[in-house]
């Protein structure tokens, strides 16, 4: 196999924290994909993509959510939500997992994300399975992701870089 | 019970990335009832399956972890089918994770990843990200369908080993399940 996935910077919380944010991405890759395995240490479930190359403007997301027995859609401006994370009362040692998927990270067009993630809970309720489209309308490279929420120990986060040859 | 697969420990070093085939098992003429993948290598951090599957009955797969057949699975999902209905889907306390609805055929197959995260990490029960599809090539779709899913296997511990099941019949000829591990 062609040595094409690459891992960029890895982070393992030993200890909850607010966000985490990817820097100095080098620009010798073609696409970015981040791995998630995180749960939120608060009742709230959102986490999110809060800010690219230091600053939370341009970002925008649409999502498809489904949970208890239906299914919504949605969209948000200022941030791309990413995931409904397993919250602070569900089932102990529960996480969820993410996948975000940049393309052309580097080129000269607007920066679309792929978003796909599932939460569980290890129970028939509180398990959210969503998709997202996210863009960031900005035409410069990206050189840092920052992820918000409240993640909570054990999480971790795992950026590769993909080359197309 | 049939156990197949191989693992990285056998193949040469190569100068490879972070993401690597860990092994691949296809089925012959006779067709599989279930896929094992054994003695999983602890040197990842996530692992991910890509199925190309086959079956004349128009079933189910299933997944198992470390050979753990009681009730310990959750499931809950998006799916799309038929003629364009959606629907939500979840399901608990079974003897194993649902893959998906596989309602496939030896002609058309059903195509699925799935991604396990952390699959080394005894602080988390282990989580299955997956998604299918399936396309019957028929003027009325009502077999096509797809899926955007999870599964939890309500266990703490390493995943060692992985047991794809069919619920009826065989993984028929061509089907192929490959596992890959992705460095962290």
């Amino acid at each position: 196999m062609a040595n094409t996935f690459t891992l960029i910077q890895a982070n393992t919380l030993g200890s909850s924290a607010a966000s985490v944010t990817f820097t100095s991405i080098p620009a010798t890759y073609t696409h970015l994909c981040i791995l998630m395995s995180a749960r939120s240490t608060t009742g709230s479930p959102d986490s999110e993509i809060s800010e690219i190359n230091g600053s939370s403007a341009n970002l925008q997301g649409r999502w498809v959510w489904g949970e208890n027995g239906s299914v919504t859609n949605g969209s948000y401006s200022g941030n791309v939500v990413l995931v409904g994370l397993p919250k602070s009362s569900a089932t102990a040692n529960t996480f969820g997992n993410v996948q975000i998927y940049i393309t052309n990270y580097t080129g000269s067009q607007h920066k679309s994300i792929s978003i796909d993630s599932v939460s569980e809970n290890n129970a028939n309720n509180e398990a959210y399975t969503m998709l997202a489209a996210g863009l960031w309308s900005n035409t410069s490279a990206i050189t840092s992701v920052k992820l918000s929420g409240n993640f909570e120990t054990s999480s971790t986060f795992h950026l590769y870089g993909i080359k197309n040859s | 019970m049939p156990i197949l697969g191989t693992v990285a420990s056998q193949f040469s070093g190569k100068p490879f990335g972070s993401f690597e085939s860990i092994a691949t098992v296809a089925a012959d003429s006779n067709g599989l009832s279930d896929i094992n993948f054994n003695t999983i290598p602890a040197t990842y951090a996530h692992l991910q399956l890509r199925m190309n599957l086959f079956n004349s009955s128009g079933t189910n797969a299933f997944v198992t972890f470390n050979g753990d057949t009681t009730t310990n699975y959750w499931q809950h999902g998006i799916e799309s089918y038929g003629g364009g209905s959606t629907s939500v889907y979840s399901g608990g306390n079974q003897y194993a994770g649902f893959v998906g609805n596989l309602v496939l055929s030896n002609t058309y197959p059903g195509v699925s990843i799935l991604d396990i995260f952390d699959y080394q990490n005894t602080s988390i029960r282990k989580v299955i990200k997956g998604s299918y599809g399936t396309n019957m090539n028929l003027a009325s779709p009502g077999y096509s369908r797809n899926f955007y899913s999870d599964a939890t296997w309500g266990n703490t511990s390493a995943i060692t080993s992985i047991n794809i099941q069919c619920q009826t019949g065989v993984f028929s000829q061509y089907s192929t399940i490959s596992l890959y591990g992705i460095k962290g």
